[in-house]
């Protein structure tokens, strides 16, 4: 038997080839055919990618073709095939930026043609042309079966996770309809029923909500694609920006500073978990006819709406004030702390314990030690509040076992895969979508093909439908056979 | 005589097809059955196609079978069904006269050159070296070929139930098969247990029609072969003379909820439940018998019952839907409880047949036994059950028994070679992706048998393009390759194409302008256009039909006017079909080689090992569809394979 070379590879994959997480810079590594068309789309140096000579690193920048946004300064490594890893043109994509800049990057070459690849699929490509030899390839096939068998396992220990518990849900509404579909189809004769298109609409619609619900959600594909945002909050002057920078230095994180006006929020992140956590050094929130200030009070208003959790300060020295009482009410309602709102994490800090109370001057504080519980702890409903010294660095640990804590309670597996499961999640909606907008013009096979293809796409997710698993339905469910 | 290029052995669908096959692909052919005059014969009810059948005669038929037209050459009734939901599932069915459609077969069978009938029970079939020599009959006669078709259908150690009283049959009133089984057996061959029932027959004249809901077939009857409809291509001209067959109903009527008690009384009697049943073999759970429907479906009483006529000469008639082993007083009874049965009398009555199989991994997808060389087998024998599938395999194997592999040939094949018109020898394999023939037989080889194998659209993952409208444009091109299609009706069909293709450009290109299209759009309640489209657009509308558009497109025959109207309104889908297509060829187009050592990969799970060992599969697609075996065993298998030399 003639065996045959299999064919070329004809998309493009993409991922980040360094591990999440840590470190300071990072890699997304593209492979394929449309490889260069993207980096010309994304990059902008001095060059275009796709007029650059082979094996050259070109600085630029990466800008979002959509809004024209920075993303970062990178260092675009070019290699022209045949002489890649893959033996397809490849570009390697340098950043300094931590996760989110690679994980955004990794999204603007997805959104532009390339999709993401299977764990090894670089190495599958340099083993099948040609590029790599067995030892080589064994080699590298240990580490990337050690990868799938630990994903594998996540998947499984996943499925008793909230998200797999919705898709199954998904899932078996799909199914169910499915059945319906092809019973219809493959036993026209059994006097079944006709098939009611109000309700497989009823049935997608629901499906359709609920995937845009898991997609929308705060809880999954947010903090993935933005982190996990935790606001400094509090009046002017209680130490906010020392804080902020304590608990970066702490976790020798860059701090990016925005261009802009000195009371633009400023922004840093950390590593957590393998999570991003977006720290946000906010402006104090007051009235002001001040046009700067204003604009500043509008981002930290969205800051806080936005946030994950947030840190809320006070001045111990000082004691309680006007303005913290307007601000702890003001957080209490947007961060919703009162049921049935989703609460937002809030952890209550007194700052400046390193100082002696000072000598109350013009503004009189409203309450001093004894009531700190009552007026702060208890709107948050926060059990206490944690002494700290953002000079000192007294108890900044404390506070990012907390942070940790309350991101890890929500049990997040690698983001990687979270990406692949909102990538199918996405797609799987494009079809559920048709099948009920469309349903007045689909035949029920055409409504089958859609919701098939939605759930194959899931499948990717927690484990594939087969049509096996369709017939025993209907042989079990339902009595068929002449 | 005692030297033949092929022997086919089994005169049922699956033996007609290969034999036929082999002796027009220019093989010297022996055709042996135990009873020449049942060859051909429907042994359960009389129809033909169906849901996913359907589909399989179109396609045998494309590739030069011959079960399409002889169906529609004895045909007596024809019924488009699910024409409401969509083209890819349209399919087929046609009662058909079991004498007549047995003597047609027989006909052309006796007609047919290089081919010799006899009548005679194989025990043994001759090996020497892994290698397929020829048979041995009971009589002791020897007969030589260097390719054997097996085709045993129920006749393998067939052991028939009525009740709890069971007898050794093949089929009510015909010889099993005893030693041949042995001889498998003795090979190395796993052989289980299959299970499957049919129907009593009654008497037409004791059916009281009065109190029965008529169903009549189609008035403008749609036919299976291309062959038929070369003869009447115009619709005015079939309908004038052209395809014309008899046109007889069907009745329905419905059990009830005394049939129920008759047959929860009488289970102690059933040979499936009693305690002292002994039926071990597996039955298909899309044709449960009477009884098995009211034991797994307590809460339903009534169950649908199809009266078909058995011929239009013979007063018997076939009760489908009640299947049973019950015994012949206990159906005498639960029949007479059914609306229009009253008073019926049973001419033959229902029995079940438990059968020997072979497990169908031991065979390649080209039929050939991995075990015997030259040794193939098709039909029951490999576990599925139906007409169509079984001349779907007849075809495969027969055809293949035609492509001599190119390794190690011996004597008998350099002679055998000789005949053949064909010169190809790459072995004849359809994929999933081009036809329900692939999926029947990679369903087949590839995962685990767990009851009689039927064939179901939903089992093709690309049915929107697997249509039983484009088998000929799929697949005829194989039946011209091998000879046993006939150059001039090819050239029909790709001329017809041709003039599709030609008509679509046209349509594409064709813009029309809203002064001219929106007068006939505004009358079909369609939205007026305000720009100039082109007509395959405005085709492509759901609400819109050619006939509509016609006065501005020009008019055309039929078939090429439905051709056209598939291709607009499942222009996105065939191209996402395709797509898929596409993508899945890669695994496809790569091969493994045959004797490939999967105990050496490094990396592969324990699980993957053995299955991949136990199946060998053919293609790395193969491959990924077995059970067990994940994405990361193929990486590392094509880590293996790429360094396989």
């Amino acid at each position: 038997m003639k065996r045959l070379k299999p064919q070329i590879n004809t998309d493009t994959i993409t991922a980040i080839s360094t591990p999440l997480g840590e470190g300071g810079i990072g890699i997304v590594r593209i492979s394929g055919k449309k490889t260069l068309k993207i980096a010309d789309h994304i990059f902008k140096g001095k060059l275009k990618p796709s007029q650059a000579k082979t094996h050259t690193i070109h600085y630029g920048k990466i800008i979002d073709p959509s809004d024209k946004k920075e993303i970062d300064e990178v260092l675009l490594m070019l290699m022209r095939k045949p002489h890649t890893y893959t033996c397809e043109d490849m570009v390697e994509i340098n950043t300094h930026g931590g996760v989110m800049v690679l994980k955004k990057i990794l999204e603007l070459v997805t959104q532009n043609g390339a999709r993401l690849a299977e764990p090894g699929e670089f190495t599958k490509r340099a083993f099948l042309s040609g590029r790599i030899d067995l030892a080589q390839a064994e080699a590298v096939l240990d580490i990337v079966k050690a990868k799938t068998d630990k994903s594998l396992s996540l998947a499984l220990s996943q499925l008793d996770g909230k998200l797999s518990a919705k898709i199954k849900a998904l899932k078996s509404r799909l199914i169910k309809t499915l059945t319906k579909l092809e019973l219809s189809i493959d036993f026209p004769e059994e006097n079944i029923e006709e098939l009611d298109k109000i309700e497989i609409k009823k049935i997608t619609h629901k499906v359709n909500y609920e995937i845009s619900n898991l997609l929308k959600s705060g809880e999954s594909g947010k903090i993935i694609r933005e982190g996990a945002s935790f606001p400094i909050v509090g009046r002017t002057n209680v130490g906010k920006s020392s804080l902020f920078n304590a608990l970066l230095s702490e976790n020798k994180a860059i701090v990016t500073k925005y261009p802009g006006t000195t009371r633009d929020v400023i922004e840093g992140w950390l590593s957590i978990d393998g999570i991003p956590v977006k720290l946000v050094d906010t402006a104090g929130v007051k009235d002001t006819d001040n046009p700067i200030e204003k604009e500043s009070i509008l981002k930290t208003r969205k800051a806080i709406k936005e946030a994950f959790g947030i840190l809320f300060v006070v001045d111990k020295s000082v004691g309680i004030l006007k303005e913290d009482i307007e601000l702890i009410n003001y957080v209490k309602d947007s961060a919703g702390v009162h049921p049935p709102h989703k609460g937002k994490k809030i952890i209550g800090l007194l700052n400046k314990c390193d100082l002696p109370p000072a000598p109350p001057e013009a503004n009189v504080p409203l309450a001093q030690k004894a009531d700190w519980n009552k007026v702060v702890a208890e709107p948050f409903k926060v059990r206490s509040l944690i002494s700290v010294s953002a000079l000192r660095g007294d108890n900044i640990n404390l506070i990012l076992s907390l942070i940790a804590k309350s991101v890890s309670s929500n049990n997040r597996p690698p983001l990687i895969t979270r990406e692949r499961h909102l990538n199918a999640l996405r797609r799987a909606k494009i079809c559920t979508e048709r099948a009920e907008k469309e349903i007045k013009n689909l035949t029920p096979e055409l409504i089958a093909y859609e919701i098939k293809s939605a759930l194959n796409t899931l499948g990717e997710i927690t484990g594939e439908v087969t049509s096996e698993d369709i017939l025993d339905r209907i042989f079990s469910q339902f009595c068929i056979g002449k | 005589m005692t030297n033949f290029d092929c022997i086919v052995v089994g005169g049922g669908h699956a033996g007609c097809e290969a034999a036929l096959v082999a002796s027009r692909m220019g093989l010297n052919t022996l055709f042996l059955t135990l009873n020449l005059d049942t060859i051909g014969q429907m042994s359960c009810n009389p129809s033909m196609g169906g849901l996913g059948k359907s589909q399989l005669i179109f396609e045998v038929d494309a590739l030069g079978g011959e079960i399409g037209y002889a169906t529609d050459q004895t045909g007596i009734g024809f019924r488009m069904l699910n024409t409401k939901k969509g083209p890819a599932v349209w399919s087929l069915r046609t009662q058909v006269d079991r004498k007549k459609y047995r003597e047609f077969m027989q006909n052309i069978l006796r007609n047919q050159k290089n081919l010799i009938l006899k009548q005679a029970e194989v025990a043994e079939i001759i090996v020497k070296n892994n290698k397929a020599k020829g048979i041995c009959t009971r009589t002791g006669m020897e007969y030589f070929g260097s390719a054997i078709i097996l085709t045993t259908g129920t006749f393998l150690n067939g052991l028939i139930h009525i009740g709890l009283k069971h007898y050794p049959s093949g089929r009510m009133g015909e010889l099993p098969s005893k030693d041949l089984s042995d001889s498998l057996k003795k090979l190395g061959f796993k052989l289980g247990r299959l299970k499957t029932g049919t129907s009593p027959r009654v008497d037409k004249n004791t059916i009281d029609f009065s109190k029965l809901i008529p169903q009549e077939p189609d008035k403008e009857p749609a036919h299976f072969s291309y062959r038929t409809h070369q003869k009447s291509e115009i619709r005015s001209q079939r309908l004038a003379g052209g395809f014309n067959p008899p046109k007889v109903p069907c009745y329905i009527t419905h059990t009830n909820r005394k049939t129920q008690e008759i047959i929860l009384k009488n289970l102690d009697r059933s040979p499936l439940f009693s305690p002292k049943g002994i039926i071990k073999g597996i039955g298909p759970r899309y044709c449960p018998s009477i009884e098995d429907k009211y034991v797994k479906f307590k809460e339903k009483s009534s169950h649908q019952v199809f009266i078909e006529p058995d011929g239009l000469d013979t007063n018997e008639c076939y009760l489908n839907g009640l299947a049973t082993s019950l015994p012949e007083d206990v159906q005498i009874s639960l029949l007479h409880t059914i609306p229009g049965l009253e008073k019926v009398e049973i001419i033959r009555p229902g029995y079940g047949i438990e059968y020997d199989f072979a497990y169908p991994n031991q065979v390649y997808p080209t039929l050939e036994t991995k075990l015997v060389k030259n040794l193939y087998f098709a039909g029951q024998l490999l576990g599925t059950s139906g007409y169509e599938e079984a001349a779907a395999q007849g075809m495969v194997a027969g055809i293949n028994a035609c492509l001599p592999r190119s390794d190690k040939r011996s004597g008998t094949e350099t002679a055998r070679q000789a005949s053949l018109k064909v010169k190809k020898k790459s072995p004849f394999i359809l994929s999933r992706q081009e036809a329900y023939i692939g999926v029947l037989i990679d369903d087949l080889v590839t995962k685990p048998i767990r009851e009689p194998y039927r064939m179901f659209t939903s089992r093709v993952e690309h049915r929107l393009i697997l249509r039983q409208d484009n088998a000929c444009e799929r697949l005829m091109k194989y039946g011209a390759k091998f000879g046993i299609v006939n150059k001039k009706d090819y050239n029909k069909v790709n001329e017809m194409m041709a003039n599709v293709n030609l008509k679509l450009k046209e349509l594409k290109t064709r813009r029309v302008t809203p002064n001219e299209i929106n007068s006939i759009l505004k009358a079909h309640h369609s939205a007026p256009i305000t720009y100039p489209v082109s007509l395959f657009q405005i085709l492509k509308r759901p609400e819109i039909n050619y006939s509509m558009i016609e006065p501005l497109a020009g008019s055309l025959n039929p078939e090429i006017e439905n051709k056209i109207e598939i291709q607009a309104k499942y222009d996105g889908y065939i191209k996402r079909e395709y797509q898929l297509v596409k993508r899945m060829k890669k695994l496809e187009d790569y091969k493994i080689p045959d004797a490939f050592n999967y105990s050496t990969i490094k990396g592969l799970s324990r699980e993957a090992r053995e299955k991949l060992s136990q199946t060998r599969p053919l293609t790395l697609g193969q491959a990924n569809r077995i059970p067990g075996v994940r994405s990361s065993d193929l990486t590392c298998l094509i880590v293996a394979l790429k360094n396989h030399v």
